[in-house]
């Protein structure tokens, strides 16, 4: 099948698939601007959530967020469907396929078979596009982590859309409907009402798990795990699924840190704003420092930790305090 | 993160694949770069999939010992616990626990076998001749 679409790779799914989009449709939207502009970056962390019995942690916001802000902010608007019979989910993709639509879909990253097997767990928010259909079964899929576009066969890809659990996909197929370009002014008014969502969530939400506040309460969480575990192993195992949910899912390093530094830098360019230039710069030394953590964690994991265990929890009180310092500065001067 | 300083560890579980880092370039623009592994990362993945064989290899001595019917097995195969696995069959957790008894399995009848050998994507006969020998 010939189609005229471009692939992209990127380093988080959910962003990756809305710039590609929008790029394939005329709009030329990189993925940190999407990831910035969608509010993207988060923390979170959930104790007594227990996914595959870990403590659930997250650097970004509620999937499937990041589409419907950066759509609406952006002026643009979308179709979002989701369903509830297989076959309808099914005979709709084909039908976009058909009439060469890109569009975006989620799925549970566990059945997806062109995906290396160690990225397979029960995920149900990962994010990739189909563009078309090849002469047999095959979707023709532009899955953002992955540096070239793939297939894969319809049977996998509609378990993989009508997996159930937490998250569960329910079939999602969603497409932005761009009708022309974006004007200056739209754009400044969507980085900013991006930025004002993400510092009063990160610095203000009433709750001591979201955002900056999560950071210490995980913080505070780290440090009683050594007594309060049952065991060194699933100490680290603790250890271990904090360090996965920052590096391992598609995150572009530093639990999306780097990425939203980069959105940072374009977006201050763009306006020609320094709060927002030096805003980058000190998130970009947060990543460092979330990098830095992670060193330790991974140390730990192998027995080769050579500073007390309690020094680990520190650096997330520090990240904590210049991540803080950071969203302040970005209320205060970003418009 | 200086580009200079993006980790290419060559972690084996990318199968020769890459993903991308944001880092910052000699001018000070940040720029996506692409890694093919980071030590730490390879760390903690490692030890998630070292719990999961754990995991797996006890459910197998499980099914084999009779504590466990075949679908302990399979189950923690597709990474799945009973609410999970419940949900993808459309039942309740009850449901699945007792079929997890091996005396209440061997009774399942054969649209059973299919509902959860379809959830499992497997073909129905490996789950009901399943015997927890190694090397099955």
């Amino acid at each position: 099948m010939e189609t005229n679409f471009t692939h992209h790779q990127a380093a988080h799914c959910e962003s990756g698939v809305i710039s590609t989009l929008f790029k394939n449709s005329g709009l030329p939207i990189s993925e940190s601007m999407a990831f910035g502009i969608g509010s993207g970056i988060f923390f979170l962390h959930l104790p007594f959530v227990k996914v595959m019995d870990l403590p659930l942690t997250s650097y970004r916001s509620f999937p499937g967020t990041i589409f419907k802000k950066s759509c609406d902010r952006l002026g643009v608007k979308y179709d979002y469907q989701k369903f509830r019979d297989p076959l309808k989910g099914r005979l709709a993709l084909d039908r976009h396929a058909g009439e060469g639509r890109a569009v975006g879909l989620q799925s549970n990253i566990y059945w997806l078979p062109y995906i290396p097997s160690q990225f397979r767990f029960q995920f149900n928010a990962h994010n990739l596009i189909v563009y078309g259909k090849d002469a047999g079964e095959n979707y023709l899929v532009s899955d953002p982590i992955l540096e070239n576009a793939a297939v894969c066969d319809a049977r996998a890809l509609t378990k993989a859309r009508f997996a159930k659990g937490p998250l569960s996909p329910k079939g999602l197929i969603y497409y932005p409907r761009v009708d022309g370009p974006v004007s200056d002014e739209r754009m400044a008014k969507a980085i900013h009402a991006g930025i004002d969502e993400t510092v009063k969530r990160m610095l203000y939400t009433p709750l001591p798990f979201i955002g900056v506040k999560g950071i210490r309460f995980l913080a505070k969480h780290m440090g009683q795990w050594p007594r309060r575990l049952p065991d060194a192993d699933t100490h680290k195992l603790y250890m271990a699924n904090v360090v996965r949910m920052q590096e391992e899912i598609g995150t572009g390093g530093a639990g999306f840190r780097f990425l939203y530094a980069s959105f940072l830098q374009e977006a201050g360019e763009r306006l020609d704003n320094p709060v927002l230039l030096d805003a980058s710069k000190r998130m970009t030394e947060a990543g460092n420092q979330w990098r830095g953590f992670a060193v330790l964690a991974a140390k730990l994991c192998k027995d080769r930790l050579d500073t007390p265990v309690s020094e680990i929890p520190k650096l997330l009180l520090d990240i904590a305090d210049a991540e803080t310092a950071i969203y302040r500065d970005l209320r205060r001067g970003h418009h | 993160m200086k580009v200079t300083e993006v980790p290419q560890d060559l972690d084996p579980s990318y199968e020769g694949l890459t993903k991308l880092n944001y880092a910052v370039d000699e001018s000070g623009k940040i720029v996506p770069v692409a890694s093919n592994g980071w030590k730490p990362e390879e760390t903690a993945k490692g030890l998630a999939w070292a719990k999961i064989e754990k995991d797996l290899e006890l459910a197998r001595q499980q099914v084999q010992a009779g504590t466990y019917s075949p679908i302990r097995y399979f189950m923690i195969a597709r990474q799945m616990d009973v609410g999970l696995l419940a949900q993808n069959m459309g039942v309740t957790g009850w449901r699945v626990r007792w079929h997890l008894r091996p005396k209440v399995f061997a009774r399942l009848s054969d649209a059973w076998i299919h509902r959860y050998a379809e959830c499992f994507d497997i073909p129905p006969g490996e789950l009901r001749g399943f015997k927890g020998d190694s090397g099955n």
